[in-house]
């Protein structure tokens, strides 16, 4: 890895990486400056007047600094980046990168840092440690994991030694789902069948919005719990469980808010164990039911482009 | 990163930080400084209580600042001594550590705790306090150590293992080896970072160790602590045999001018330095190494009389050894003296001076040297005349005598009869003046202490003595004590045999632990204390390097860091080393090896079992040898109990046996 080409981050490492000397760059920390400014003050002070107590004390404290710089140096070196995953999120929320870190020998306060956020930890031997970096995710679609930072200031704080990582991690940022989408409507019912739209005790279909004159025993209080929101379970006569969304059916919607509203369907769908299909305009997603179709359709959404 | 908050374990250590570092400033500090440190102290360890205090306004603590600062000021009249700038230091390390809030306050705090403990070396250079602020040190390293722990950063996220360096064997560790690891390194600064010959910025005016040594006046009557101080004013190494302790006198200041109580130097005449050139050096000439704690003075003290000088000093007429700057720091010096050379030089211009005094103080002793002169003018005779006065008459030797009146010398010699060394001198050589013979009082020291564990003498405040010269046409300067006339114990043996010949006889202990700490000291000042940029540079001559210099303390340091970075390594290494493999295991690799390089997929995975199933079809002969290797390795591993070491050798002997036949056998084709 050449330095100015890692340092610009053009080039993507494979993994794992190995911490070697060649990439730890060991610098002294804010800390560290101030702290060689005493030590360097007690030192010309012990020396102009010739006080060899103070010199005594001084060239230890000089001498520590310079232990400590070795010390953060060798607490990276050896450290290896054996892989970086990240779970798919919603637009707007945190990407959790989890790096698995790990190294031959123990180590401690091994920081894992991308602009503002970091995690901190210690590695046992020969043991890999997941190390979380927290990416916000602004836009459907991918996301990549920035170069990020794996340093360490051990033992005192003084030095720090710190190496870039810029791996090749990706994950899937689903559309923000709509956050109080009204019922989806009957063109996504199977065709054939028909719900009475009356209010019924037979089966769960759905959750509206409370309205007053709604039975309180009808309000979900789990949903409450989760959202904040007052909901009541809408239960109706229905021959079918079966559903097929549509972006046609978000008629009048630009597309952003049309795919927040499938995500809202969709993941209310699968909270109600229905099963259902997805179509997108050429796409199509066929009729399943779980988390793998809910996780199909939702990366269908993310990677959707007319 | 917002700063992180600081964690109640935080505040703790910060806290003990600073309280190690200005325990000892406690011990000389302004009382009212001292208070409010420790009120500081106290209230911000308070706050972390359960029901804390509040933490005080801004402007109560910008006021206490003032406060304490204008203080300071008035205490020490001015902010800039090391007194005052120390006084300052831990005021400001207090109120550091009082409004600290955040990790970032504490490592502040942590630094200045450093800083202050450092300075201390500008208070005191004994041994006792540098062990106190090495250990200061380590401490401060731990606050550091513990406030750079995962668990006090607040503002990161911990990870699932943060915890996993803070058991206290893992922070003592990672406290006690890095210090280790820094010692050596700290050693080679010390002895090859240069030394500066002379200051870039001036010394300091207040030397704060100089205790109160001798003046350059005496007036007998008033108190003197001096001799009863048994604080060590210098230690001296003979080189050959000793002067007998009787003859021992460390010459101090000369006292010439006597206003009728009160003696006191003379300006001019003790500056000029003296003619020493064309003296032939006698016989009775004795080499010595002194070692002179800091006196705030300027004299330098050698034995009667001085015939070289060391750097910066110069022999005045009087033969005072005079340093041009104050001894404000330890102070060692080679030094010879001949103790003939007093009366080897005639110095005829001093005897007018050396016969004034008042005509209208202490008319009686004035009448009695008259009589006595009348009776014989001799010079000799009127000494012997003096003497025999003191040994005669009831003259009592003690350091607690009676006050004296407004003619001190008259009260002296015809009522009280009692006193010391300076009454004895000053009484003496007021007598020798009024009898017409130059006299004037030399101060020093007389004596000393041989430590008997070691091989130097300790001369102690309390051996300060006063003494007389006279002055003998034909013989030049004499020196005359009378106090040997009243107290021969006191010159021959030394202050504690003439006043308290029992003072450590119920505690021979307490001698022996004061000899040990003295030889202690000894050897903590002649191979720390005294080290500067000439020892430095003769550092190497036992190596046949005359002169160090900068390169040579460059490749020194350079050597001392890379080393240090070895050092650190082979810990490291040393640590974290692989377990030893069992040698079954050994031998069995050495196998697979062979396997290999024949071609065959010998992976580590396989067992002897496996290895056995592998051999089976791929040569032309059966392997019996390495068939008996690979049986013999599993009886020993699983048919024993316990492992027997002429059984590996049996292994290892089968095994080279099926090394040559697996090199040798022809494979099967096929294989």
């Amino acid at each position: 890895m050449r330095f100015p080409a890692l340092f610009l981050g053009r080039v993507q490492e494979s993994l794992p990486v190995v911490f070697d000397r060649k990439r730890i760059y060991p610098l002294p920390t804010r800390f560290g400056f101030f702290f060689g400014l005493v030590a360097l003050l007690c030192v010309f002070g012990g020396l102009n007047y010739n006080n060899n107590v103070v010199l005594i004390l001084a060239f230890l404290v000089a001498a520590l600094g310079f232990v400590s710089l070795l010390y953060a140096f060798l607490n990276l070196r050896g450290v290896r980046v054996l892989s970086v995953h990240a779970d798919p999120v919603f637009a707007g929320e945190k990407a959790r990168f989890i790096a698995q870190l790990e190294a031959p020998t123990a180590r401690d306060s091994v920081v894992a840092e991308w602009r503002q956020s970091a995690e901190v930890g210690g590695l046992h031997a020969a043991l890999a440690t997941p190390f979380a970096l927290e990416i916000p995710s602004l836009h459907r679609g991918t996301l990549d994991l920035p170069a990020f930072r794996i340093w360490t200031d051990y033992p005192f704080g003084l030095f720090y030694a710190w190496s870039h990582v810029r791996v090749h991690a990706r994950t899937l940022v689903y559309p923000k789902p709509e956050r109080e989408p009204p019922q989806w409507p009957d063109a996504a019912l199977e065709s054939g069948e028909t719900s009475s739209r009356q209010q019924g005790d037979d089966d769960l279909f759905g959750l509206t919005r409370f309205q007053p004159g709604d039975r309180a025993q009808r309000i979900s209080w789990a949903v409450y719990a989760r959202n904040d929101a007052l909901m009541v379970k809408d239960f109706r006569r229905t021959q079918t469980q079966r559903l097929r969304f549509d972006l046609a059916q978000t008629l009048g919607l630009a597309l952003e808010p049309a795919l927040a509203r499938l995500c809202a369907w969709i993941l209310l769908a699968d909270r109600l164990g229905l099963a259902y299909s997805l179509k997108l305009g050429a796409e199509s997603v066929p009729l399943g039911t779980g988390v793998a179709q809910r996780e199909r359709c939702l990366a269908s959404l993310a990677l959707y482009s007319p | 990163m917002k700063p992180a908050a600081l964690s109640r374990l935080g505040v703790m250590f910060a806290g003990l930080a600073s309280i190690v570092a200005i325990l000892p400033n406690l011990l000389w500090m302004p009382a009212w400084v001292s208070v409010v440190v420790l009120l500081a102290l106290a209230w911000r360890l308070l706050l972390e209580g359960a029901n804390g205090l509040p933490k005080p306004p801004a402007w109560v603590r910008m006021l206490i600042t003032v406060g304490v600062v204008v203080y300071v000021f008035f205490e020490f009249r001015t902010l800039l001594g090391r007194q005052a700038g120390i006084t300052l230091l831990t005021l400001m390390l207090a109120l550091k550590f009082l409004e600290s809030s955040s990790r970032r306050d504490a490592l502040l705090v942590v630094t200045l705790s450093y800083f202050v403990t450092a300075c201390q070396g500008l208070i005191s250079q004994s041994l006792g306090l540098t062990a106190y602020m090495v250990l200061a040190v380590v401490v401060i390293t731990l606050c550091l150590r513990v406030l750079n722990a995962p668990a006090q950063r607040s503002d990161m996220r911990l990870g699932a293992t943060a915890n996993a360096g803070s058991s206290l064997r893992r922070i003592l560790l990672a406290l006690l080896i890095p210090l280790l690891h820094a010692l050596p390194l700290a050693l080679i600064f010390f002895l090859f970072v240069p030394r500066l010959g002379t200051p870039v910025f001036g010394v300091p005016e207040d030397a704060i160790e100089a205790r109160t040594g001798l003046s350059d006046e005496m007036a007998p009557g008033s108190v003197s602590k001096l001799y009863i101080d048994d604080s060590p004013v210098m230690r001296v190494r003979f080189e050959g045999t000793p002067p007998a302790q009787s003859d021992m006198y460390w010459r101090g200041p000369v006292l010439w001018n006597f206003d009728g109580s009160k003696w006191t130097a003379s300006f001019g005449y003790s500056r000029m330095p003296a003619k020493l050139d064309g003296l032939t050096r006698a016989a009775t000439t004795f080499s010595y190494e002194v070692t002179l704690e800091p006196t705030d003075r300027n004299w330098l003290f050698a034995l009667d009389v001085a015939t070289t000088a060391p750097e910066g000093a110069a022999i005045t007429q009087d033969f005072q050894l005079v340093q041009r700057k104050p001894v404000t720091a330890l102070k060692r010096y080679r030094q010879s003296s001949d103790a003939t050379l007093l009366s080897r030089i005639e110095d005829s211009r001093a005897s007018v001076m050396a016969l004034t005094q008042p005509a209208d103080r202490n008319p009686r002793t004035q009448e009695l040297a008259q009589s006595w002169r009348a009776e014989n003018p001799d010079a000799q005779a009127l000494v012997d005349r003096a003497m025999r006065h003191f040994r005669e008459e009831a003259f009592f030797y003690t350091l607690e005598p009676q006050t004296l009146g407004g003619n001190p010398v008259d009260d002296f010699l015809f009522s009280t009869r009692e006193g010391y060394c300076e009454h004895y001198a000053s009484a003496f050589t007021s007598l020798m003046r009024a009898a017409g013979v130059p006299a004037r009082v030399v101060t020093g020291y007389q004596g000393g202490y041989k430590n008997p564990g070691g091989d130097f003498w300790v001369v102690r405040q309390s051996d300060a003595h006063a003494w007389s010269e006279v002055f003998i046409s034909g013989r030049g300067w004499v020196r005359v004590d009378p106090t040997a006339a009243v107290s021969p114990d006191r010159i021959n043996r030394g202050t504690d045999a003439a006043l308290r010949p029992n003072r450590y006889e119920n505690f021979p202990w307490l001698r022996d632990l004061r000899d040990r700490l003295d030889r202690i000291s000894d050897v903590w000042n002649r191979s720390v204390l005294t080290f500067n940029d000439a020892r430095q540079r003769a550092l190497l001559e036992p190596f046949g390097i005359a002169e160090m210099d900068w390169r040579f303390s460059a490749s020194a340091l350079t050597i001392g860091l890379l080393g240090t970075a070895l050092l650190v390594l082979l810990t490291l290494w040393w640590f974290h080393r692989p377990a030893p493999i069992d040698p079954l295991a050994a031998e069995l690799r050495r196998f697979r090896t062979a396997l290999k390089q024949r071609g065959l997929a010998a992976g580590p995975e396989l067992g002897p079992s496996e290895l056995i199933e592998l051999l089976s079809g791929h040569f032309q002969e059966t392997p019996s040898a390495a068939l008996a290797f690979l049986r013999g390795v599993n009886l020993a591993r699983y048919a024993n109990q316990r492992a027997d070491p002429s059984q590996t050798g049996l292994i290892r002997r089968m095994n080279t046996r099926a090394l040559r036949q697996i090199r040798r056998l022809p494979l099967k084709l096929s294989a």
